[in-house]
C-alpha cells in the first residue's frame, strides 16, 4: 500500500466508524473517535515542529493547556455573566467556538513566540529542557491560581456552541473536530511542499548549510514553532469542550509526552502519523485499559519496538516505505 | 563594483593558547583567483569561517563590497553574495541533488516565507537548478540523494550550490581534497569559468592546481601571512620552498 492509500484508508475509517456507532446508538464510541481526532490534531501540531523541523519540544502541553484554559475561562465568564475584564468597557466571556478558537490560538502564539525566542537559540538537550521548564512553570501556576479552580480544574457546564449545529450531540461535535483535523492536515501538506516547508526540513538536517545559502534559521524555526503551537492549542480548545472540563493535567509533562508518543508511534514527519499514533494509543487504552490498569506498560513496549525496529512508525510499516521522502 | 571585493584588516582570532589568526590583512580583488596555502592548522579554515560569519573575530574588520560585515549573521552575508564550499562537505543529506540546488535557487530568488505554493511545481526554479547541476556534470545524478553520492560528487554538488547563489565572491575550502585526478581536472576548468563571474578565494593543497589557477598566492603559517605575491614570487620564495614545496634548504 502506498502512503497515500494508507492515509486515505485511515481517514475513511475515522469518518465512517463514528457514523456507524452513531447509527447503532453507541455514543461512547463516537466520543472515543472524537478524542482520536482531537489528540491527532495536537500531534499534527507537534509533528510540524518535531517531525519537519527537528525541534524536540517537550513542552507542547503548554499550548494544549493554554488552548484548554482560554476555552474554559471564556466559557465560565459567559455562563456566570461576569465580564472578563471590567473597566472603561466590559469585555464579556463567550461560548462561541468561532471566537474561542482564534483567541486560544492567538494566546498560544504569543506564548510560543516568547518560549521560542528563548529556546530556539539552543538545541538538543537544552532545547528539550527549556521547553519542558516553561510548560512546568505554567503547570504549577495553574495549580496555584485559585481564580479558575486551581488544582481542581474548571468545569465547562455547557459545551460551547457553533452556529447552526448542536454541539451537545456527539456526532455533530465529532464532525467539527474531524473537519478541523482534515483542514489542518490539508494545510500542513501544502506547507510541507512549500518554500517554507522546504527550508524547514532542510534546517532539520543541516542548519549550517541552510544559513550558508542565505536563509536565516531562527526566523524559519520560530515561525514553524508558532504555527505548531497554534495547532496544538486548537486541539486543546476542542479537548476542553469534549470533556467539558479543563484541569492543570493538560499542562503536565505527561501530556507533552503523550503528544510526542502519538507523533513517534505514527511516524516522525509523516503527514498522517499523528492520526495513526493517536488511534493506536486510544485503541490500546480502550482495549487493554479495560483488562489491566498497567496497559501503559504494553504501550511502552510498542513504543520501544517502533523506535528500535520501525523508524518510519506505523505509517512506515503499513506503507512499506520505511524512509520518509 | 568596489575594489577590492573583500578587504580584511588586522584580523585576530585566538582559541585558548592558539593564535589561529594573527594580525592578518588580506584582499580579494575583482576577477582574480587568490590562493591561500599553508600547512594544516595554519588557520585557513578559521579565516574562511570568520569571513562567512560562523566565527567571530576577536579583533579586526572584514569588509565586503565596501560594507563592514563583521557583525552580520552568516545568512545575511550569504544574501549579500558570499558563497562558500566547506572543507568537509556540508549538504542536505536526505535531499536529492536537485533539491539541494533547488533550495539555493529558492533562497536567492525570493522569500522562504511562502506557505501554500509547492516549490517543486515551479518549472522555472527547477530549470535553473538543473542548469547548475549540468555545469558541474551532475545531471545524471539529479534524483539521487546527497547521502548516496561519492565523495567527489559531493564536492561537485557543493560547487553547484555555490554557483546557484550567483555570488559576488566564492570562498572555496579545499574543493579538490579527495577528488580523483579526472575530477580535479574538471574542477580546474570549472574554476576558470567561475572566476569570470566572481573572484575566488581558494584554499588548496594541490600545488599544481594552485600554480595553474592562481593570480596571487598568500601563504599562512601560525595564523600569520608569511608571504604573499604572484605565482612566480611564491614559487621562488626560499622560506615557502622549504616549508611547503618540498625543496631542501
Ligand atoms: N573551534 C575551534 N576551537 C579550538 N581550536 C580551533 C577551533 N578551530 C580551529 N582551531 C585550531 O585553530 C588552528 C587553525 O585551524 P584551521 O583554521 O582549521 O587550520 P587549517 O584550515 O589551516 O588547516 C588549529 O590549531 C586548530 O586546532
Ligand atoms: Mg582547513
Amino acid at each position: 500500500m502506498s502512503e497515500k492509500l494508507v492515509n486515505r484508508s485511515m481517514m475513511a475509517a475515522l469518518i465512517l466508524l463514528p457514523w456507524l456507532a452513531h447509527w447503532l446508538d453507541e455514543p461512547y464510541y463516537v466520543s472515543l473517535a472524537t478524542r482520536v481526532a482531537i489528540l491527532a490534531l495536537a500531534g499534527v501540531g507537534l509533528n510540524l515542529a518535531l517531525g519537519l523541523g527537528g525541534m524536540i519540544s517537550f513542552g507542547h502541553a503548554a499550548f494544549f493547556g493554554l488552548g484548554g484554559y482560554v476555552t474554559g475561562i471564556l466559557a465560565s465568564h459567559a455562563l456566570n455573566y461576569e465580564p472578563l475584564f471590567s473597566g472603561f468597557i466590559d469585555i464579556p466571556g463567550t461560548t462561541q467556538m468561532l471566537i474561542i478558537w482564534p483567541l486560544a490560538m492567538f494566546i498560544a502564539a504569543i506564548a510560543a513566540v516568547f518560549i521560542g525566542l528563548l529556546s530556539l537559540r539552543t538545541s538538543g538537550v537544552y532545547f528539550i529542557m527549556i521547553t519542558l521548564a516553561f510548560a512546568q512553570m505554567i503547570y504549577y501556576f495553574s495549580i496555584s491560581w485559585p481564580t479558575y479552580g486551581g488544582e481542581d480544574g474548571l468545569p465547562i457546564y455547557i459545551r460551547n456552541g457553533f452556529p447552526g449545529l448542536n454541539t451537545l450531540q456527539p456526532i455533530q461535535f465529532f464532525m467539527i473536530c474531524c473537519t478541523l483535523l482534515l483542514i489542518t492536515l490539508w494545510g500542513v501538506s501544502r506547507l510541507k511542499n512549500s518554500r517554507f516547508g522546504n527550508a524547514l526540513q532542510a534546517l532539520r538536517q543541516n542548519e549550517t548549510r541552510v544559513a550558508a545559502i542565505g536563509i536565516s534559521p531562527l526566523g524559519i524555526k520560530l515561525t514553524a514553532f508558532v504555527i505548531s503551537a497554534t495547532i496544538t492549542a486548537l486541539a486543546g480548545s476542542l479537548f476542553a469542550d469534549l470533556n467539558r472540563f479543563v484541569s492543570p493535567t493538560m499542562f503536565s509533562w505527561h501530556t507533552s509526552g503523550e503528544i510526542m508518543i502519538f507523533v513517534i508511534l505514527g511516524g516522525l514527519g509523516r503527514l498522517y502519523g499523528p492520526l495513526a499514533g493517536a488511534s493506536l494509543f486510544i485503541l490500546c487504552e480502550a482495549l487493554l485499559g479495560g483488562w489491566t490498569e498497567y496497559w501503559q506498560f504494553f504501550l511502552g513496549l510498542l513504543l520501544l519496538g517502533v523506535v528500535l525496529f520501525a523508524r518510519g512508525g506505523l505509517i512506515g510499516l503499513l506503507s512499506g516505505e520505511p524512509k520518509n521522502a | 563594483m568596489p575594489n577590492p571585493i573583500i578587504e580584511i584588516t588586522d584580523l585576530n582570532k585566538r582559541f585558548g593558547a592558539i593564535q589561529a589568526t594573527h594580525d592578518l590583512n588580506l584582499t580579494l580583488n575583482v576577477g582574480e583567483i587568490h590562493a591561500l596555502i599553508g600547512p594544516n592548522g595554519a588557520g585557513k579554515s578559521t579565516l574562511i569561517k570568520q569571513i562567512t560569519g560562523y566565527l567571530q573575530p576577536d579583533q579586526g574588520e572584514i569588509q565586503f563590497l565596501g560594507q563592514t560585515i563583521t557583525q552580520m549573521s552568516p545568512a545575511s552575508r550569504a544574501r549579500m553574495g558570499l558563497a562558500q564550499t566547506f572543507q568537509v562537505s556540508s549538504l542536505i543529506m536526505e535531499y536529492s541533488c536537485l533539491d539541494n540546488v533547488l533550495l539555493v535557487v529558492q533562497a536567492r530568488s525570493g522569500s522562504s516565507f511562502s506557505f501554500f505554493v509547492a516549490v517543486r511545481d515551479d518549472a522555472n526554479l527547477i530549470q535553473q537548478a538543473q542548469d547548475f547541476l549540468q555545469q558541474v556534470g551532475l545531471s545524471d545524478r539529479q534524483h539521487l540523494r546527497a547521502s548516496a553520492l561519492s565523495h567527489g560528487e559531493r564536492r561537485q554538488l557543493e560547487i553547484a550550490m555555490a554557483l546557484a547563489l550567483e555570488p559576488k565572491a566564492f570562498l572555496l575550502d579545499e574543493p579538490m581534497a579527495g577528488m580523483d585526478p579526472a575530477g580535479v581536472k574538471q574542477l580546474i576548468e570549472s574554476l576558470k569559468t567561475m572566476r569570470e563571474q566572481a573572484p575566488i578565494l581558494l584554499i588548496e593543497h594541490d600545488m599544481a592546481a594552485v600554480f595553474e589557477l592562481a593570480d596571487r598566492i598568500t601563504v599562512l603559517d601560525y595564523g600569520r601571512v608569511i608571504a604573499s605575491g604572484d605565482v612566480e614570487s611564491i614559487r621562488n620564495n626560499k622560506q615557502v620552498q622549504v616549508a611547503y614545496l618540498g625543496v631542501a634548504s
